[in-house]
């Protein structure tokens, strides 16, 4: 081999080498790179999770003190201030009033406990529905409806499958007072004259969906699940296992689809 | 200092970082998994055939024959802790039949084309392919799993560096090996001077190979 063949080979070889060890060191650089990016990327999205998992847990707290505020409230209002009235009227007796008078005492004492058993029976009611209890999710939604439809401000429609194979308990009541807050969410802020349910059930899932033709909810409302009613209605879901979807395409009002696996 | 001498300390260092190798694979051998074992046998085994090829050379003998050999165990062991590796990407029966092929072409190499008095530039160039195609499904490997771990704390990672970057850039020289071992033409004594130069820079890179073995030894392998 001549000189210029040696360093004909020299050039390919040096070059050759250089061109490979470059090219695997942008491999390695490549990936670690790209590896610590999917990280970094990993970390937020987990951290992003923790963060919604705390909101959920702290509005849970949040409603579950609004609810024991509201039933302490109940029961100081309503059920102590007829307790007290009755009292009232039945230390009357020991004054030896005439019987007429006395009849009255008892008749009106009777009549207030009379209004604290209902009064009783409401905060019952409100706290664990006797329908749901009794008859089902199907007929608990049913008498909803109706209820609803009583104060003749909205129209409520409910198509339901009565359920074909048994729903776990939490479930149930986990969709009823979901649909409660969202009739209650319409009610309150919606300017709506129709209100459309269905829930359909699959072996594997209950489906549940809700409409309403009002004026709907801001999409930055409803992505950040802002408020303290629909943070709520997100975490029931979570303790169930559920899934909400938001309908994109409706044009006007809202529109969502629960998705509860059955267990 | 000039190209021999450079070579010469280049070696000697290349020699202590496989016995430095050695010692972290050994200090840690109740700790090592079964992959890391397989890892320590290879620089087991790259120890003694570097060892027996010196005296060899300081002999004044051939130390190719040796090379064919140590070519076809060093690819097994890498294919091994590669099929352990590449689990999941690469079926392990495939990984199996890749050395059994490449054993095979080796072997028939020898006979055939290259014989032992010879360098097997064949067998090394393929075999370089073959695990630069390894360490790069392992990154893809790495890649697919999404899943966030810490890299500096997978061993393997180093380990899959070293192969890379080792076979990448002696790539070139394992295929025009043969081209180097020329004596007594016009270009002889150039041609030596060369070669010393290109070798010295190989054992650079085999003295990096073997730090990152180090490192995979001795970096307890995650659960």
């Amino acid at each position: 081999m001549d000189q210029a063949a040696t360093v004909n080979l020299l050039e390919t070889l040096l070059i050759g080498m250089s061109v490979m060890f470059l090219m695997a060191l942008g491999v390695v650089s490549f990936f670690l790179v790209y590896q610590r990016k999917l990280g970094l990327h990993q970390r937020r999205e987990q951290e992003q999770e923790l963060r919604y998992q705390r909101e959920l847990l702290r509005t849970a707290v949040a409603a579950e003190e609004q609810e024991r505020s509201r039933i302490a409230r109940e029961l100081h209002d309503d059920v102590g201030m007829l307790l007290s009235t009755a009292k009232l009227y039945l230390s009357q007796l020991r004054a030896d009033p005439s019987p007429d008078e006395r009849t009255a005492l008892v008749q009106k004492a009777s009549a207030l406990l009379d209004d604290n058993l209902v009064a009783v029976r409401r905060i019952s009611r409100d706290l664990r529905p006797v329908t749901l209890e009794k008859f089902g999710l199907v007929a608990a939604l049913e008498d909803l409806t109706h209820k609803v439809n009583e104060a003749d401000t909205v129209n409520v429609v409910f198509e339901g499958t009565h359920e074909a194979l048994p729903l776990a308990p939490e479930q149930a009541l986990a969709l009823y007072r979901i649909a409660q807050e969202l009739i209650s969410n319409t009610l309150k802020h919606a300017e709506a004259n129709q209100i459309d349910m269905e829930l359909q059930a699959t072996p594997a899932t209950l489906i549940f969906r809700y409409a309403d033709d009002g004026k709907g909810l801001p999409d930055d409302v409803r992505a950040a699940a802002q408020g303290l009613g629909l943070k709520n209605m997100e975490s029931r879901l979570a303790t169930v296992g559920g899934i909400l979807n938001w309908d994109e395409d409706k044009v006007s009002g809202m529109a969502l689809t629960i998705h509860i696996p059955r267990s | 200092m000039d190209a021999s001498t450079l070579f010469l300390y280049l070696v000697n260092v290349a020699y202590g970082a496989i016995a430095i190798a050695f010692i972290i694979g050994c200090f840690r051998w109740r700790a090592l998994s079964l992959t890391q074992r397989l890892l320590l046998l290879l620089v087991f085994v790259t120890g003694v055939n570097e060892g027996i090829s010196d005296i060899l050379w300081r002999q004044g003998g051939n130390n190719l024959p040796l090379i064919h050999g140590f070519t076809i165990v060093e690819f097994a062991l890498l294919g091994l802790i590669y099929r352990s590796l590449l689990a999941g990407l690469i079926p392990r029966r495939w990984l199996t039949i890749t050395i059994g092929a490449f054993t095979s072409f080796a072997l028939l190499n020898t006979w055939l084309w290259q014989p032992l008095t010879t360098f097997n530039s064949n067998a090394t160039t393929v075999a370089s392919l073959l695990l630069i195609a390894l360490a790069l499904a392992y990154f893809y490997k790495l890649l697919r799993d999404v899943e966030y771990t810490k890299l500096e704390r997978n061993p393997w990672l180093w380990f899959n560096i070293g192969v890379l970057i080792y076979y990448a850039s002696s790539f070139f020289l394992f295929t025009f090996g043969n081209r180097l071992l020329v004596e007594d033409t016009e270009g002889a004594s150039m041609m030596h001077q060369i070669s010393t130069v290109l070798y010295a820079v190989h054992a650079f890179f085999h003295i990096l190979k073997f730090v990152l073995y180090s490192l995979t030894l001795w970096i307890k392998p995650q659960p």
